[in-house]
């Protein structure tokens, strides 16, 4: 079972209590498979239930599943040592470095921008909150 | 001897303003959940101790926060908020279907259980509420409220589709009140297992046949009293209204208010009929008419209404206050406190008659509460 070094933004460190940069994260994946960035969030989100709410977000559907799986919340860009997965989202595979233990997985908050799948602009997010 | 402390959430982070029974000297602690929004900062109905936290991020989205130090430290909760499928779509801001989506938590409401123990009640955004049996660990939805027949002509006010305002009735247990921009109030008789909109009688500028429209209504908030409860008032986009049928019906009671927008309303402690709202110039401007910070106060359940202004800015005030941004203290006389979008906190000692500045220069204040605190 590879084991993931997941570097993580100081609110998320908070978020989840470790204490840390970091969280070491057991993916379970047989040998040679391959592991996704959600495979990599699930295993943080078993260990640490708040950042699965804090990393991703359900996708919404109309109609009676409600939703249609999971996707990475739209201002959060993840790498794996100096590559950017994020346009790739959870589906993204890890590189071999990654799941060897010589480079972490990155978990940023965007400055700007996102995954495909923000709205950057949009009403939502112009609004002033609480008016 | 009683104390006072209120409760700020702000756009950066929660601030705790505490004081004597006198009310005269303030201390404030904070930032608390520094750098973080904080929608909404509310106390345990049972354990003075026991804080609750809506905190949101664009980065990371919501997260319910718990505190049993009085803010001291946190606990982050898992804050899984699923909507029961079926999800349909409510009407977005371009007319077109909008897919309901989980955004953020607009209130918390812990309401102390006749059996022992506590419920939270979450309003959330898109509109729908949610309850946790566990001190917010897990949570639920009272999906009937959604699936209200009306639920596709619900819409957006400016800041979304939400559930902003929850009032549990305090002699029926079962009895619920929510109010949700822009569909109007909903009233559960039976604990949230079924919903009827309680509209009639109110305006809404942008339907076509109010009188006979089930939802659409933006309301901004709702209260009423304990010792009265059949007797509501709530703040509209377009006036201010009473209800003295349980919300089956409204009263428009504008008249002698110099404008019928506004966000809060809050009720005096120990006068049922003591109403204040802060009135802004138009839903397009939001700032106090000409620049003049003043709460209204009606004394007589909206029939008159008075500006209090002594110690409020008389001119160049452009500021609004939201509509969870306003509550009163337990104390005799009572306190009434608010807070605004330029980050000051103001408070009231004697029921409104003079105002003072608690707290200034916070970040934008986007909810106001009150604990009265024994010893």
């Amino acid at each position: 079972m590879p084991r993931v070094t997941v570097v993580l933004p100081w609110h998320l460190v908070r978020l989840s209590g470790s204490g840390g940069k970091a969280v070491a994260v057991d993916v379970p994946a047989p040998p040679g498979e391959e592991v996704t960035l959600g495979d990599v969030v699930d295993a943080l989100a078993r260990q640490h239930p708040v950042l699965g709410t804090a990393l991703r977000e359900p996708i919404p559907t109309a109609g009676p599943a409600g939703s249609s799986g999971w996707r990475l919340r739209p201002y959060i860009r993840a790498f794996a040592g100096t590559h950017d997965l994020t346009a790739s989202g959870l589906e993204a595979r890890l590189p071999r470095e990654c799941l060897d233990g010589n480079e972490p997985v990155r978990l940023v908050g965007a400055i700007a921008g996102g995954s495909p799948g923000s709205e950057p602009g949009s009403r939502k997010e112009m609004a002033a909150p609480g008016e | 001897m009683a104390r006072v402390r209120v409760l700020v959430g702000t756009r950066k982070g929660g601030f705790v303003l505490t004081s004597d029974a006198s009310r005269r000297a303030w201390t404030i602690e904070g930032p608390l959940l520094e750098g973080c929004e904080v929608f909404h900062l509310q106390a345990s109905s049972l354990d003075p101790d026991r804080l609750y936290a809506s905190v949101w991020t664009p980065w990371f989205g919501n997260v319910i926060q718990r505190s049993d130090d009085s803010g001291r430290t946190w606990t982050a909760l898992e804050s899984k908020f699923q909507y029961v499928p079926p999800v349909e779509s409510y009407k977005g801001l371009s007319g077109q279907p909008e897919t309901w989506q989980f955004r953020r938590t607009w209130t918390l409401k812990p309401v102390a259980n006749p059996g022992g123990g506590e419920t939270l009640l979450a309003g959330v955004e898109d509109a729908a509420l949610f309850q946790s049996l566990d001190d917010g660990a897990t949570w639920t939805e009272f999906s009937a409220l959604r699936h209200h027949p009306s639920h596709s002509d619900w819409e957006p006010g400016a800041a979304g589709c939400c559930l902003h305002t929850v009032v549990p009735d305090p002699e029926v247990p079962q009895r619920l009140y929510v109010a949700i921009s822009a569909a109007g109030v909903f009233r559960s008789d039976d604990g949230g297992a079924s919903w009827r909109s309680m509209n009639k009688g109110l305006r809404a500028d942008w339907i076509a046949d109010p009188a006979n429209a089930e939802a659409g209504y933006c309301v901004h908030r709702l209260a009423l009293h304990p010792a009265r409860p059949h007797v509501l008032f709530q703040q509209n986009h377009c006036g201010v209204y009473r209800s003295d049928d349980r919300g089956e019906t409204w009263q428009e009671i504008t008249e002698g208010l110099p404008s019928e927008f506004g966000f809060p309303i809050v009720i005096h402690a120990h006068e049922p009929d003591t109403v204040y709202v802060v009135p802004m110039t138009s839903a397009e401007r939001r700032y106090p008419p000409e620049g003049c910070l003043r709460v209204y106060r009606s004394r007589d359940g909206g029939g008159t209404w008075e500006p209090l202004g002594n110690g409020l800015p008389d001119r160049h005030c452009y500021v609004n206050v939201l509509r969870g941004a306003m509550a009163v203290d337990q104390l005799d006389p009572c306190g009434v406190y608010f807070g605004t979008t330029g980050g000051q906190v103001f408070g009231s000692r004697d029921s409104g008659d003079n105002w003072a500045i608690l707290a200034d220069n916070l970040p934008r204040v986007l909810s106001v509460e009150v604990q009265t605190l024994e010893g």
